[in-house]
């Protein structure tokens, strides 16, 4: 019996030591911010993959006279006339195309010979008003910006599946090796790793904590968050670009980005280090948050706390005056978006007097949705959907500090930064607020719609 | 999100049973059908088969366009404030780029037509005007606009319009009318 025991241990510690050998060297070399470029050929060897199943595609489509899925109701470049619903248009505001419309449709009735001599008004422009209500019915941005966001191609995910692996077989084969691959040998690795790194973490904010406060604490404290995030970051094969590190921010600033996922946190940790400002939660992210705040200042709020904006405000002040206090990561947006737009800046942020770092983020769709739809997928599953995706891949672009101009208000300033960072990103610009995810629009949109109606028709 | 579509294609199936794809006066192919019916499930917050007011409303950009209410209206054939799937795909096609001009043109007559006599009275055009203009322009010269307009284009001079009259205030608009309208 004694020496079956031995057998088996002997075995499992043979099965298990590559395994185990291979943890330890992704841990080491996260902690040092290296890499063997692994990740990147693996890259590489998707694409490739994707590649040959979107021609798969194609090729089966054209054989059954279907025509090419579009993937969803948007319209195509129009050209005569159409106005482009598709993410990529640059006058996405609901105001600026009404400008447009009326332009169109005046040049419409000059161009035939008619004068509007009387009035403004002809009984076709109630056309333009159902024009914009079939459009917002069909699709609407904001509805949009609150979904995942399509991709052109299928990915070999199911999630992203349109029916497309009833195509051919070879695709189907191809996409249950995908999902072998992803969920037996993929998740476990990542698993591991997150879990070996949040207590990594945990440990080492810990022991921080115990230092003195002072300049050993702090240089301290900047090694143990690149290294314990870079780590974690591994936990769902990061790969990050980052771009224009001299723009990086500095201490007694605050940093500025666009909200995709809570894991925005740990891709921008992972180059530098920040404080954080956010509500307190329960269960394991609270845990999380305090696990952080033993090591350095964050601001946490309680959720009553957050109602009174300029308590908010205040304890933002605060810690940037603070000498040698990090540079605090806000997301202006409020809330989760999809990673194609960037919605209204709530401008309490940049009531503080002091420079503003702006960051864009953008994730590669192709790998991975990095998007936490928080109204359909709790935290864990979101976390599950994470680490079995194929990698998420993200460019974050630094961009040049910016400060409040003479006679600018915040409101202007907040659009101003986020004028730069939808620019940057290659994201849309709306003006909508994030909150409409979870409420109704406000009445005032629609009399700003009846005010420029009426001063068309004004002829005294 | 699996369990709803296979729902939702049991409920698809079902419609298309009922063959009412004969009755769109444009085709729609199975595709654009099966895509304008996801549409209706993400509008269909509580999912009981019928899009409400408050369901329709939901929608920020409809929400802002003064003429939502009417709108919502034209959809609902029936009158009874809800719009089923059937009267959701009526509507879309009327307005899609395949269709003709003419059939948009009826939308935005149906619009102004509160009453649905197959005219546009004084009262009807004065009702949709207050709706786009809010109170930006006193009643007074919001009917004296209306009266302008009716007079103007009511050639038989029975005080109201016909949907010829109304057709014929589009003018170069219908030239373009073809091209424009909201493609699936």
């Amino acid at each position: 019996m004694i020496a079956l025991d031995n057998w088996l241990i002997a075995l499992a510690s043979i099965a298990l030591s590559p395994f185990l050998l291979v943890v330890l060297l992704i841990m080491v070399l996260a902690s040092t911010g290296c890499s063997l470029g692994i990740r990147e050929k693996y890259v590489q060897v998707l694409l490739a993959i994707f590649e040959w199943g979107r021609i798969r595609i194609e090729k089966s489509e054209t054989e059954s006279g279907r025509n090419s899925v579009d993937g969803d109701l948007e319209r195509e470049d129009g050209g005569e006339g159409d106005f482009p619903l598709t993410p990529n248009s640059s006058s996405a505001n609901l105001l600026a195309r009404q400008m447009e419309a009326h332009s169109h449709y005046d040049s419409a009735v000059d161009g035939s010979g008619r004068k509007s001599i009387r009035s403004g008004f002809t009984l076709s422009d109630a056309y333009d008003y159902c024009k914009w209500g079939m459009e917002a019915i069909t699709e609407d941005q904001v509805t949009k910006s609150f979904e995942a966001e399509e991709i052109n191609s299928w990915n070999l995910l199911t999630r992203t599946n349109m029916n497309y692996h009833y195509i051919s077989v070879r695709l189907t084969i191809v996409w249950c090796l995908g999902f072998l691959f992803r969920y037996f040998i993929l998740m476990p690795f990542r698993l591991l790793i997150t879990v070996i790194g949040v207590l990594w973490l945990t440990t080492c904010m810990a022991f921080t904590g115990y230092l003195p406060n002072g300049p050993l604490k702090r240089r301290v404290n900047q090694y143990v968050n690149l290294m314990c995030f870079r780590i974690v970051s591994r936990g769902f094969s990061a790969i990050i670009r980052f771009h224009d590190p001299q723009n990086k921010a500095k201490e007694g600033g605050i940093c500025v980005a666009n909200h995709t996922t809570p894991i925005d946190v740990i891709i921008l940790s992972v180059d530098n280090c920040y404080n954080l400002i956010g509500q307190r939660h329960h269960g394991f992210l609270g845990f999380l948050q305090r696990a952080l705040s033993r090591a350095a200042n964050h601001i946490w709020f309680e959720r009553s706390e957050t109602k009174d904006r300029m308590a908010v405000s205040q304890r933002l002040k605060d810690h940037v005056t603070v000498p040698h206090n990090l540079p605090v990561l806000v997301f202006p947006e409020g809330t989760c978006i999809n990673n194609t737009t960037v919605m209204m800046f709530k401008k309490g942020c940049f009531e503080v007097d002091c420079p503003i770092y702006p960051v864009a983020i953008k994730y590669d769709p192709r790998f991975g949705d990095a998007f936490w739809n928080s109204s359909e997928q709790s935290m864990v599953q979101y976390l599950l959907m994470m680490m079995t995706s194929w990698a998420i891949v993200c460019d974050v672009w630094y961009l040049p500090p910016m400060r409040r101009k003479e006679g600018e208000d915040a409101a202007m300033f907040a659009a101003r930064v986020k004028n730069e960072i939808a620019n940057k990103g290659g994201l849309v610009e709306l003006d909508w607020d994030g909150q409409l995810k979870r409420q109704n629009v406000k009445v005032e949109w629609k009399q700003i719609q009846q005010k420029i109606f009426s001063e068309r028709i004004k002829f005294e | 999100m699996v369990k709803r579509s296979f729902y939702a294609t049991l409920l698809l199936a079902k419609a298309m049973g009922n063959d009412f794809s004969a009755d769109l006066p444009t085709g729609f192919d199975a595709d654009q059908i099966r895509r304008l019916y996801h549409r209706f499930l993400k509008l269909d917050a509580d999912g009981n088969g019928y899009i409400s007011t408050d369901e329709f409303m939901a929608i920020p950009q409809v929400r802002a366009n003064p003429l939502a209410a009417r709108i919502m209206e034209v959809f609902d054939r029936d009158g009874n404030g809800l719009i089923d799937f059937r009267e959701f795909t009526q509507g879309m096609t009327l307005f899609s780029s395949k269709a003709i001009t003419d059939h948009k043109l009826r939308v935005v007559f149906n619009v102004y037509d509160q009453d649905r006599d197959g005219f546009i009275s004084n009262a009807d055009c004065f009702r949709v005007l207050k709706m786009m203009v809010g109170e930006n322009l006193t009643d007074v010269q919001l009917q004296q606009v209306v009266d302008k307009s009716i007079i103007y284009h009511d050639s038989d001079a029975d005080g109201k319009l016909s949907f010829l009259e109304f057709k014929n205030t589009i003018g170069a608009l219908g030239a373009q009318g073809d091209k424009l309208g909201v493609k699936l």
